[in-house]
């Protein structure tokens, strides 16, 4: 969860199944626009009616879906602007309830409990038990109910006058058992069943949700833990080269100068060489496995003799400038040195650039590494081949993250920023 | 005149190695070994030697760290540093904490002696990496930016004889080219 850093409030979770803002709200602007989509099409039918049943053009059935539909485009930027959990889902409510005062107007026009529209009232259930609170959603479901229910009930009892666009159903109207049967299989049962199966649906998502959020803090600090014992592993094995096997091979050479006279001097110097070889090799591999700069001088030592015998091998030109003003963990230090080292890789192998230019600083808790180099550049959306893949996800691992600005011709710039401690990761 | 040596090296062959080499020459006499740095630190208080050969890697203390600790035992005690590290970094480093340089234990055994007899002789200070001081006089010309014909004018060599200095130098800090011969003594902090 490196994206948003929007303000999260603690919430009932299932409220939330979404784990994060950025994407509840993309949800509910999604169903905004599905709507909008379904009523542009509800508007096209409706004026087809008119046109062709010569219905009169005060009948309100062609506006209402036009007048909602255009509705949708103000709910949806008020929906987009909410910059906090609670205000998103109030503003979500108060469009329900717009929504819902709607319906039934629309129903109560159309032919009242009779009419097939009545079933508009389903998208509503559905999305407002998805995506609110328990308590906003049983508030919106409520007034769903109440308005069916008072609009049957009113209309039989004469409180508002019945309107009927197809005549055989006028009789039914008035029948009380048929607007009581009604009444219970469309707002009491529907409504309130929907409502109820769609929370159950609601809270086993984002049960798994959870689990999944959990699973993935597990990996997180799991990769953590296997990077530092790779770390030390190969630190070990560094050292054991370096402080065992080479200070044996020196011993050897040191022995051997007493001997000299004995063994001849061409013998004495093809031994010396023989033996000098195997040092060098040993001190190639180590400083491969982990250079021993790291552990004993830090950091900057380290980049600057990486960036030396780079240069060495390859001809570049490499700066490197240091502004360290906090301590940086040993994770962290390895962590910046490998990202160097793949970079200066890249910068070699594909880049063809001239000179590249290393910056480490440090300051409030972060550690800042850019490493710039003026080559052909590359597309940082297609990276697959370039070992960036496996150097950002090590940056994630440490709570880091790694940025690319590049474009052909004019370099690149890859710059990674992470705490400079490791337990600041972990209390992210 | 002796000089009298203690020998501080964690790692048993090597130091028994050192001990045979340097016992071998009359100038010089080792007269206590430690294998960490407390015994280390306890020895040269009682045998007030005038040379300290210091491992750079220690299982109880970081070698770097210790230097200070042996100077403040006043006398005249000189410290060199051992180490098994090419990377001039570390001879740096030790300068920067009061050593008199650093010695290369893969170096051959007659550069070793050459670069301690210069130390015990009270040689300059800013030995590095075993240099001698020819050797740094023509690294230093170089790193300054002086050609070979400047740097044998300069010196009083003749250009062939910085060429030859130059090849050594370079196979001894396994260094390809010129620049990053050039490179590295900078890195000494030779300029």
């Amino acid at each position: 969860m490196h994206g948003s850093r929007k303000p999260r409030e603690a919430t009932d979770a299932l409220a939330d199944p979404f784990g994060d803002f950025d994407d509840l709200k993309s949800g509910i602007v999604r169903t905004i626009v599905i709507r909008r989509i379904t009523l542009a099409i509800f508007s096209a039918v409706a004026l087809i009616v008119v046109l062709v049943s010569r219905i009169s053009w005060l009948n309100p059935l062609p506006y209402a879906p036009v007048a909602w539909f255009l509705l949708t485009f103000p709910f949806q930027r008020f929906i987009e602007r909410q910059q906090t959990l609670r205000a998103l889902h109030l503003a979500h409510t108060f469009f329900f309830i717009a929504e819902v005062a709607l319906i039934t107007v629309l129903v109560h026009l159309m032919g009242g409990s009779e009419w097939i529209g009545s079933i508009f009232y389903l998208f509503t259930v559905i999305y407002a038990n998805f995506f609110l609170p328990r308590t906003h959603g049983a508030i919106v479901t409520g007034l769903v109910v109440a308005a069916y229910a008072g609009l049957i009930m009113f209309e039989y009892a004469g409180f508002i006058p019945h309107r009927s666009l197809f005549q055989p159903f006028e009789e039914l109207h008035e029948n009380l058992s048929y607007n009581l049967a009604t009444l219970l299989a469309g707002p009491v049962s529907v409504y309130a069943v929907v409502a109820f199966t769609v929370r159950t649906f609601a809270a086993v998502y984002a049960r798994k949700n959870r689990m999944l959020a959990t699973r993935e803090y597990q990996l997180e600090r799991m990769s953590r833990r296997l990077l530092s014992a790779h770390d030390d592993e190969r630190r070990r094995i560094a050292r054991g080269l370096h402080d065992d096997l080479i200070q044996s091979l020196a011993a050897i050479k040191l022995r051997l100068a007493p001997a000299r006279d004995r063994l001849g001097d061409d013998t004495y110097r093809e031994i010396c060489s023989i033996v000098d070889g195997a040092i060098a090799e040993t001190r190639t591999l180590a400083y491969s496995v982990r250079p021993p700069l790291l552990d004993d001088l830090g950091l900057v030592p380290s980049l600057r003799r990486l960036a030396d015998s780079v240069a060495e091998e390859s001809g570049l030109e490499i700066a490197v400038h240091a502004e360290i003003d906090d301590s940086l963990d040993v994770a962290v230090e390895s962590l910046l040195f490998y990202v160097s080292r793949e970079c200066l890789q890249n910068a070699v192998r594909h880049a063809r650039a001239r000179c590249v230019e290393i910056s480490v600083s440090s300051a409030d808790g972060f550690a800042r590494l850019s490493i710039r180099d003026n080559g052909t550049g590359f597309n940082p959306h297609d990276v697959q081949g370039f070992g960036l893949r496996g150097v950002r996800e090590r940056v994630g691992v440490c709570g880091g993250v790694l940025s690319i600005d590049s474009g052909s011709g004019r370099g690149t710039t890859i710059t990674v920023e992470v705490p400079s401690h490791d337990d600041a990761s972990t209390a992210r | 005149m002796t000089t009298r040596l203690l020998l501080v090296d964690d790692h048993a062959v090597v130091r028994e190695a050192l001990r045979q080499l340097l016992d071998a020459e009359p100038d010089f006499e080792v007269v206590g070994t430690a294998d960490c740095g407390s015994t280390g630190l306890a020895l040269a208080l009682q045998l007030k030697p005038d040379l300290l050969l210091l491992d750079i890697s220690l299982p109880d203390t970081d070698g770097l760290d210790l230097i200070e600790a042996f100077l403040q035992q006043g006398g005249d005690l000189r410290v060199v540093m051992l180490s098994m590290h090419a990377e001039p970094e570390y001879a740096a480093a030790a300068a920067a904490r009061g050593a008199c340089g650093l010695i290369s234990k893969s170096d051959s055994p007659a550069r070793f002696l050459e670069a301690l007899r210069h130390v015990a002789a009270g040689g300059d200070m800013t030995v590095h990496h075993g240099l001698t001081p020819r050797e740094r006089d023509v690294l230093s010309e170089l790193a300054r930016g002086a050609s070979d014909e400047e740097a044998a004018r300069t010196l009083g060599l003749r250009p062939k004889t910085i060429e030859g200095y130059c090849q050594r130098l370079m196979r001894r800090f396994d260094v390809h080219t010129r620049v990053g011969l050039i490179r590295y003594a900078r890195r000494l902090g030779l300029e």
